[in-house]
């Protein structure tokens, strides 16, 4: 679900108000998280994710138009952030870390779910990201595909085509592995 | 309707972009087809896949306040810098330019390699205006104060090209 940033706030925080900016932090930092988890498919790579996205935020604070909501901009910059990780990746393979972390550090209570998250993470890492960012848009933060085509500056019919696409391919690999429930 | 139809509709249907009324056909159409139904219920346990939040989210986040807090400590010192680096970055380009310009051989040179000095490099250009009455262009045109042989044209050349 998309966390509500009330209009109060995000004019405190483009005024620089660092109060406003720990309220966003505490209400989107979960949303971030799991952003970061699906698209870069690690957890440490999701935590550092999620900090670098809040200082990004308040650094570009002054571009931001309070007129206008504050999700949306927030998460444009959170994709643009990721692809960029995505991309730091392709030219240096070595720092990639896996899903596996997901499972050392998780209570034993808790791994039968996880299990069915570390198979979620691992068919998204090898969609091709325009559809992955796409998919995590929809089913993580729950985005009407306005909402999408507008965080990622597309035309609604390319995000659609690009959702389709992209649930095609997870499903068929979810098929391939075997649904883990 | 058909199954290649139905297959679309099932692929929107759980995207959730189906209005009311598709929903209904496609509804009608699972009713008979188990192969799109069997199509549709792997849909929608990818979906369910996907919707899957990961669990105690908020538990695997360190404090991120705190780290996220010290770092915008810092950065409130960085617009200065940042505006200062903005505004003289490029007028020391620009000096650096001029500098390296005026300091160049040309400007410097003392003659001693065949090379023109500074003074004689102006003079020089100055000289060149002057004899081709540079600014003054009513003589210039007429040709009266130049000499055509300097230039390797015969006097019956010259007064053919520029006959007036």
């Amino acid at each position: 679900m998309i966390p509500e940033i009330d209009r109060e706030i995000s004019q405190r925080f483009h005024n620089g108000d660092r109060e406003a900016l720990e309220v966003i932090v505490a209400t989107c930092q979960g949303s971030l998280f799991g952003i970061g988890l699906k698209m870069l498919g690690g957890i440490h790579d999701a935590k550092d994710f999620v900090q670098d996205v809040c200082i990004k935020i308040y650094n570009k604070r002054s571009l931001y138009n309070p007129e206008l909501p504050f999700a949306p901009w927030m998460y444009k910059i959170a994709i643009n952030l990721a692809r960029e990780r995505l991309r730091n990746r392709k030219e240096f393979p070595g720092s990639d870390s896996m899903p596996a972390e997901i499972i050392e550090e998780t209570p034993r209570h808790l791994l039968v779910d996880q299990e069915q998250s570390q198979a979620v993470h691992t068919i998204l890492q090898q969609l091709e990201p325009k559809y992955r960012e796409c998919l995590v848009l929809r089913f993580e933060m729950d985005m009407a595909l306005k909402e999408i085509a507008t965080t990622l500056d597309l035309p609604v019919g390319t995000v659609k085509t690009r959702l389709r696409r992209g649930l095609m391919a997870f499903r068929e690999q979810w098929l391939k592995n075997g649904d883990p429930q | 309707m058909k199954c290649s139809v139905a297959e679309q509709m099932i692929i929107d249907h759980a995207l959730g972009f189906l209005e009311e009324k598709q929903e209904r056909e496609l509804k009608h159409h699972l009713a008979a087809c188990e192969q799109c139904r069997t199509l549709a219920t792997s849909y929608d346990l990818a979906v369910q896949a996907l919707q899957t939040q990961d669990i105690d989210s908020q538990a695997m986040l360190e404090p991120t306040w705190k780290t996220v807090a010290t770092a915008v400590a810092t950065e409130k010192r960085l617009p200065l810098q940042a505006k200062l680096t903005k505004a003289f970055l490029p007028l020391l380009a620009a000096a650096a330019v001029v500098l390296a310009i005026l300091f160049s051989p040309v400007f410097f040179s003392d003659n001693k390699n065949g090379e023109f000095t500074r003074m004689e490099v102006i003079q020089a250009y100055a000289d060149d205006l002057e004899y081709l009455e540079f600014g003054n262009e009513t003589t210039a045109t007429t040709s009266s104060g130049i000499s055509f042989q300097e230039f390797g044209l015969s006097t019956d050349d010259a007064s053919y090209l520029f006959q007036q």
